[in-house]
């Protein structure tokens, strides 16, 4: 009785199994629909997109010098992509290798 | 309380009835279309524009009464008729109310307001009273001007009544003149037509209908539960006199009181002694809100009262405004016992303390107040919490200093509680960072000791975590900024998830054992989760749960975990910066915006992570107690949580889960 007093609040409450099935499936469908999976276009998973589209901006090409890769994460990870770094290097990693997964 | 919630909002946009069979097949087309290889060859079936069907006039109303109003008895459909006649009582054309509840369970409601317009619409060519009685959405609430604080505000209201009835007869009185229309079904019977003369100054509606029992699961008025809201629209409204009558068993009530909460408020108190005697009395108005409160202390009282009401509609989960009475109180009373030296050296007022076995009753009018929670029965308008505290803090500050003498009773009652608490609290003294294993280097502790007061705040990333930190209320609120993704502990023995760092850390901090049942050692009281609102939030807000499910149950079963949600969209227009919590209310704000100033076009932003907030939106949006969204994770035995979790987190369950992907795929809102 007394801890029911202490909550002013009102708080709300849902079962526990309800919120994460929801959470769980709206990480999912993201997930599938647009992180996992290349798009049938042109083969490129949206991180990746990203990628070519920020480096296209700022004129790189394989015909072009080299320039540090700090370059671009700093465009993708401002402009396009909101997250971590370290995530974006091993994109561009992957992106480089002849099979990419 | 009753289930005022479908008159606030609808719960769809109404409309277009889809068929569910129907949109998993359209998902799976999408899925077909992605895919490459797939070899799902779903486009031979059929899914055409024709396939879908646009309910018009009242049918989506019959054909999912339940998206509109509470089946289970036709009490709902009586507060919207009975919601109308209010309105126009709040707007001051009218001061009587008569209900009557026949014997062959129909219901007469009659007022003397203006009457229901009887002239033709411009656009819609049809007069006033069939438009409110047959489309969904119309009403003379939206633009403002007719009605200055009006409870519906989404308009489904009284065509809803029509829909679910199936006879319903309106009596018009208005320039000398009695009018009359019928409907049978929802569909009109009798057209709107003069039937005789009244004075001019006679003017009223008079709504008698017939609920349709197949809507209902019980076809019969709860008459105590009328009796009850009359009663609250009789005390919230001054002057207007109420009025029932059951022919069934003869019995005739009437209520009429003259705009004094505190007359109420005693009579709820009954016989329990009050502190004060008198109820203490505020009440505030200005051209955009009505503050009126009445508040007394009963200690010796079993059920405290508390009830609240926005524009005259019961909030039985409180909310904002309830929230900035309590502050605003409080504050008083500390400030009280401070400028007269009451308080013993060292003795820190909390707001519990003050607030234990206060009795009130609050009633706001605002404009477009804004609702949440599944029920819509709490008020989540955040300007009305520093509305009601501003006002609620002056006035008791004024009264305390008026009437010292009871003021120092009543600060004498806190005192005792506090000091109550502190002994009862020694007794519990919660473990110290010295005498366990050391807490964790990320952990931002709080200073007090009292578990049951403590909150702990599990953090998605440093950088939020940071400035969590900042926006807290140090005294009680831990902060434990969790980095990336914790891990997947769902199906490891509890001796192993040690081996993770971030699960170890949070195993610490919280104070209590992976798989122990002792939760003796628990250091807050409130375990929040707080993540993002974007798809890796909920990631980790998942994981969490799994978590603490498997090993920490006691936890859950407990209420212990909690979930704070944090805002979706951030609205900048001009200088004003708004949030929202999800797209109704974003929605909600945008209309407002508009309504109040074209000039500036508000900007809606989503917010990616907490890390974009500054501390001090942070502070407001989600950490505050008084403003913030919390909701309480709860387990029941027969709902087979455990089952779900293992489903969803399973390794062997990928099969399991590709099946419930395909079927509820589509209900993802990314």
């Amino acid at each position: 009785m007394k801890d029911q007093q202490l909550d002013f609040e009102g708080t709300e409450r849902r079962p526990l199994s309800e919120y994460t099935e929801k959470a769980y499936l709206d990480y999912s469908m993201y997930v599938i629909l647009d992180r996992a999976l290349p798009a049938l276009g042109d083969g490129l998973k949206p991180v990746q997109r990203r990628i070519t589209y920020a480096m296209s901006e700022l004129g790189l090409s394989a015909a072009s010098k080299h320039k540090k890769s700090a370059r671009t994460v700093g465009d993708v990870i401002g402009k396009f992509h909101p997250h971590g770094d370290a995530l974006h290097r091993i994109a561009t990693d992957t992106l480089c290798r002849p099979a990419a997964g | 309380m009753e289930l005022f919630s479908t008159r606030r909002a609808p719960y769809t946009g109404g409309g277009i009835a889809v068929n569910p069979a129907r949109q998993r097949r359209r998902f799976a087309m999408i899925r077909a279309a992605r895919i490459p290889g797939s070899t799902r060859d779903l486009m031979a079936q059929s899914y055409n524009a024709a396939d879908i069907e646009v309910l018009s006039g009242l049918e989506p109303v019959r054909r999912r009464p339940g998206m509109y109003t509470d089946t289970t008895r036709p009490n709902h459909l009586a507060h919207e008729v009975i919601d109308n006649s209010v309105d126009e009582a709040l707007g001051g054309h009218c001061n009587e109310l008569a209900v009557k509840l026949y014997k062959d369970e129909s219901l007469e409601v009659v007022d003397n307001g203006r009457g229901m317009p009887v002239d033709i619409h411009p656009q819609e060519k049809v007069s006033g009273v069939e438009l409110i009685l047959t489309r969904l959405h119309a009403g003379g609430k939206f633009s403002g001007d007719s009605y200055k604080f009006s409870g519906g505000l989404h308009g489904v209201g009284v065509s809803v009544v029509n829909a679910l009835s199936k006879h319903l007869e309106c009596w018009v009185r208005r320039g000398g003149k009695e009018y009359n229309i019928a409907f049978k079904d929802g569909r009109i019977s009798s057209k709107l037509e003069a039937i005789g003369t009244v004075g001019q100054r006679n003017t009223g509606t008079t709504v008698r209908f017939w609920p349709d029992p197949k809507f209902f699961d019980s076809d019969r008025f709860s008459v105590a539960e009328l009796k009850r809201v009359l009663k609250a629209k009789a005390v919230l409204c001054a002057g207007l006199r109420v009025s029932f009558e059951n022919e069934a068993t003869g019995e005739k009530q009437e209520w009429f009181y003259t705009g004094h909460l505190g007359q109420y408020l005693s009579e709820q108190l009954e016989k329990a002694e009050a502190l004060p005697a008198e109820p203490i009395t505020g009440r505030h108005e200005s051209a955009q809100d009505v503050v009126e409160w009445a508040l007394a202390w009963a200690p010796d009282i079993a059920n405290v009262v508390g009830e609240s009401y926005v524009n005259l509609i019961p909030t039985t989960a409180g909310g904002t405004h309830v929230n900035g009475l309590r502050s605003g109180i409080v504050d008083a009373v500390r400030e009280f016992c401070e400028f007269r030296n009451l308080l013993p050296r060292g003795l820190k007022l909390t707001a519990e303390d003050v607030w234990d076995k206060a009795c009130f009753v609050l009633s706001l009018k605002i404009r477009d107040p804004q609702f949440a929670g599944q029920t819509k029965e709490k008020l989540s308008s955040r300007e009305a919490a520093a509305l009601v505290e501003t006002h609620a803090r002056d006035a008791m500050g004024l009264w305390l200093n008026q009437h010292p003498d009871a003021g120092e009773r009543i600060a004498q009652y806190a005192i005792a509680n506090a000091q109550e608490r502190i002994k009862a609290a020694q007794r519990v003294q919660r473990k110290r960072a010295v005498n366990g294993p050391a807490l964790p280097g990320k952990l931002a502790d709080c200073t007090n000791q009292d578990p049951a007061r403590s909150e702990i705040f599990l953090v998605e990333g440093d950088s939020a975590g940071g400035s969590a930190k900042q926006a807290r209320d140090k005294d009680f609120q831990a902060i434990m900024p969790l980095r990336g993704k914790i891990l997947n502990t769902w199906e490891l023995p509890p001796g192993e998830i040690g081996s993770s760092q971030e699960v170890h850390d949070i195993s610490v901090a919280l104070g209590v054992d992976p798989g122990s049942a002792d939760i003796s050692g628990l250091r807050y009281h409130k375990v929040c989760i707080l993540a993002d609102a974007d798809s890796d939030g909920l990631h980790i807000a998942t994981l969490l749960c799994a978590l603490f499910l498997r090993h920490f149950r006691p936890l859950v079963t407990n209420g212990h975990v909690y979930v704070a949600m944090p805002p979706l969209y951030r609205i900048d227009a001009g200088k004003q910066v708004l949030y929202a919590l999800d797209n109704a209310e974003r929605d909600q704000q945008l209309a407002r915006l508009a309504a109040e100033h074209s000039r500036s076009k508000p900007v809606v932003t989503r917010f990616k992570g907490l890390g974009e907030m500054n501390p001090s939106q942070l502070r407001e949006s989600t950490i505050d107690p008084r403003t913030r969204r919390l909701v309480q994770l709860t387990i029941d035995a027969r709902d087979n949580t455990e089952n779900l979790l293992d489903m969803l987190l399973a390794k062997k369950r990928a099969g399991d889960r590709r099946e419930w992907l395909e079927s509820k795929g589509n209900l993802a809102e990314i």
